[in-house]
């Protein structure tokens, strides 16, 4: 049987744009814009490219995994005010009501990574490569950063939301690999 | 059947809320659940008319507990739609084996998850406009 070939980075590029583009207009009436791919050499070593957008803490990381005939593991990076803004746009509650609601806002980004993340996996697994996401796990912290996965391709997908970015940051690789 | 009992399965809090404010104008007693042991848990207890059924879940996951259904007298013609992120075949094809009414993935086109409710409950009513409260979540809510 002829062997599939992993997509190339223009094709994840696009299944992530369409997945975020999907999600957010859909549950947020939101439209985040796209701005660039930072491959691992560009990123020479920075294990954050969200703090080499120039982003200030403290942030929100939502990470979700998927396994399968793919593999990898998605980080999606906000800033904690930003966070606050979806979750106050997806549930109708103030923004200053929101604050100390870590739960909610926990519970929000959650699903929106899971929504996104899911998506994208979806366009995965119609290219051939069968695969099931994990549960959604979310941080807020200051300082947090991610160091790369030797085997596996990165690449940080940066968006710009209320003129902030969001960061999604991509480890995948072939399953069996 | 005067006011089904609708089940919301679903992990996320916000999710489920959602939901339930976009079918708050149906005629209907909505219950929730947040894991596959509590959502086998309230099956049981409430024997709900619907299953709104995720499938990523803390485990039991949404087809294991779909295929439980189907093994019992009682809720074996039980409608189910499930509503998940999973979109793969092999997901569909136990849905379908399993005998879901629907599969929707997220997230969800809010009219058709409407379109499929009203197919699964043929018989179930809308609360007349001038009874229906201000919903909480103001976004995604289909004009009726």
């Amino acid at each position: 049987m002829e062997e599939i070939t992993f997509p190339e980075i223009e094709t994840l590029e696009d299944l992530l744009v369409n997945a975020v583009d999907n999600v957010f207009s859909t549950m947020l009436e939101l439209k985040p814009v796209y701005k660039q791919t930072l491959s691992a050499e560009e990123l020479n070593g920075n294990n954050s490219p969200f703090y080499a957008l120039g982003s200030k803490d403290p942030l929100i990381v939502g990470s979700i995994g998927f396994t399968g005939e793919a593999n990898g593991v998605v980080f999606i990076y906000i800033e904690y005010e930003v966070a606050i803004e979806i979750t106050s746009v997806m549930t109708g509650m103030d923004a200053d009501e929101l604050k100390e609601e870590m739960d909610i806002i926990k519970d929000v980004i959650g699903e929106i990574c899971n929504m996104t993340i899911g998506n994208f996996k979806n366009g995965i697994c119609d290219l051939g490569f069968n695969c099931r996401v994990t549960l959604p796990t979310v941080l807020r912290g200051n300082q947090i950063e991610v160091n790369s996965i030797q085997s596996a391709e990165r690449h940080a997908f940066c968006f710009e939301l209320f003129n902030h970015p969001l960061v999604i940051d991509l480890f995948v690789q072939k399953g069996g690999q | 059947m005067n006011r089904p009992k609708i089940l919301i399965a679903d992990d996320a809090e916000v999710t489920r809320t959602i939901i339930r404010e976009v079918l708050s104008f149906l005629k209907a007693d909505f219950l929730e659940s947040d894991t596959g042991v509590s959502t086998i848990r309230t099956i049981n207890k409430e024997n709900p008319d619907l299953v709104l059924l995720d499938i990523s879940m803390p485990a039991p996951d949404g087809l294991i507990i779909l295929k439980r259904m189907r093994g019992t007298e009682e809720f074996k013609n039980t409608p189910v739609i499930i509503i998940s992120v999973e979109s793969s075949q092999e997901c569909r094809d136990e849905a379908k084996k399993y005998n879901a009414s629907d599969y929707l993935t997220k997230p969800v086109n809010f009219q058709h998850l409407i379109d499929s409710i009203k197919k699964a409950l043929p018989d179930i009513k809308e609360i007349p406009e001038g009874e229906l409260r201000q919903p909480r979540v103001r976004r995604n809510i289909p004009k009726k």
